[in-house]
């Protein structure tokens, strides 16, 4: 399990996507999800997952739920209206991002 | 396996003895860290509350609290002072600009009932402290909603960056009194920043409300 330097730029993009398919998580919801999709390969700590999540709060792509579950508060993290068209800017930035990777990685592959 | 009431309250209290003031923080934290103990608990039965506490607090790392505290802290900070940059911006350009060139007319005519520059100065920069009064009263009051304190709202108080204009105001008219009395135009440069001053004791306030009002919303306080 690891998070490199590599997934480090990538992670707020991760959790818009996420959300953007789940509708609203919390955040031990996410490192869970994120560690099954990728089957333990991609492994979200703590330390980086709530700076990522109050920093797009506080940039206003996240809106907070409270909800009452099993005798105790949570808080879902939900995509805005400006965090959805966000995240699709962003996908895109970021599949570009993989495709150049991959022309410089795997030159031949391209004609 | 599912916590109990009373081992929950056991890891709130254990979270708030990490220095954790705030709500907001307390809540999202003592979560996870409920989580992470019964996915420890889930994985091995025969192990007691204390050893799944400790095995859960590994997890996180003990400066890890201290760390997301700091985090938040600075991200706040950082988002409001954008946001009152924007706002301040938005009064420059037009149409507000009107209502900013306004004041600025409205206090250089009112400056030539002054022989003394210097006290009108004075009490224009003392008005400033009278007009900063409902941010003063609204930060005490916000301090805590329902006795819980919030870090979103501790970091949207502009009140002691807008204590700045009235110290620098009346600082600088001291400094140059002289020169002010010879050459009245030099009253001008104070009145903008007076009028920086008033524009920031509004942007502040309307931010602050805002801002407490979302979070009201959020965790449905009254």
């Amino acid at each position: 399990m690891k998070i490199s330097q590599l997934y480090k730029g990538s992670l707020n993009t991760i959790i818009m996507k996420l959300l953007e398919e789940n509708g609203k998580m919390y955040g031990y919801e996410i490192t869970q999800k994120v560690k099954v999709i990728t089957q333990g390969e991609l492994n979200i700590t703590e330390g980086a997952l709530y700076p990522a999540l109050h920093k797009l709060e506080a940039e206003g792509l996240l809106d907070v739920e409270i909800e009452k579950v099993d005798n105790r508060l949570r808080k879902y993290y939900k995509l805005t209206e400006t965090g959805t068209k966000e995240t699709v800017n962003r996908m895109t930035e970021l599949e570009d991002f993989i495709r150049n990777m991959q022309t410089l990685v795997n030159p031949k592959l391209e004609f | 396996m599912k916590l109990t009431t009373e081992q929950i309250e056991y890891v709130s209290n254990y979270i708030q003895s990490f220095d954790i003031k705030f709500y907001e923080l307390q809540v999202e934290l003592t979560d996870h860290f409920v989580l992470i103990m019964e996915e420890i608990w889930n994985e091995d039965v025969e192990l007691s509350f204390h050893q799944v506490k400790n095995r859960a607090e590994q997890s996180f790392g003990r400066n890890y609290f201290e760390e997301v505290v700091l985090k938040r802290k600075k991200i706040l900070q950082k988002e409001f002072n954008r946001s009152q940059r924007k706002m301040m911006a938005e009064y420059l350009k037009f149409p507000k600009i009107i209502m900013s060139i306004l004041i600025v007319i409205v206090a250089y005519r009112v400056s030539f009932f002054f022989e003394n520059l210097q006290k009108y100065i004075a009490m224009l920069f003392g008005f400033l402290f009278v007009f900063s009064l409902p941010m003063l009263y609204l930060w005490i009051k916000y301090r805590t909603i329902d006795g819980k304190r919030f870090l979103a709202i501790d970091y949207s108080s502009a009140y002691l960056g807008l204590m700045i204009f009235p110290q620098l105001g009346i600082n600088l008219s001291n400094l140059f009194k002289d020169e002010i009395q010879k050459n009245y135009i030099l009253v001008f440069p104070f009145i903008i920043l007076w009028t920086l001053g008033i524009l920031f004791c509004i942007v502040g306030l309307h931010l602050y409300k805002k801002n407490v009002n979302k979070v009201k919303k959020q965790y449905q306080l009254t």
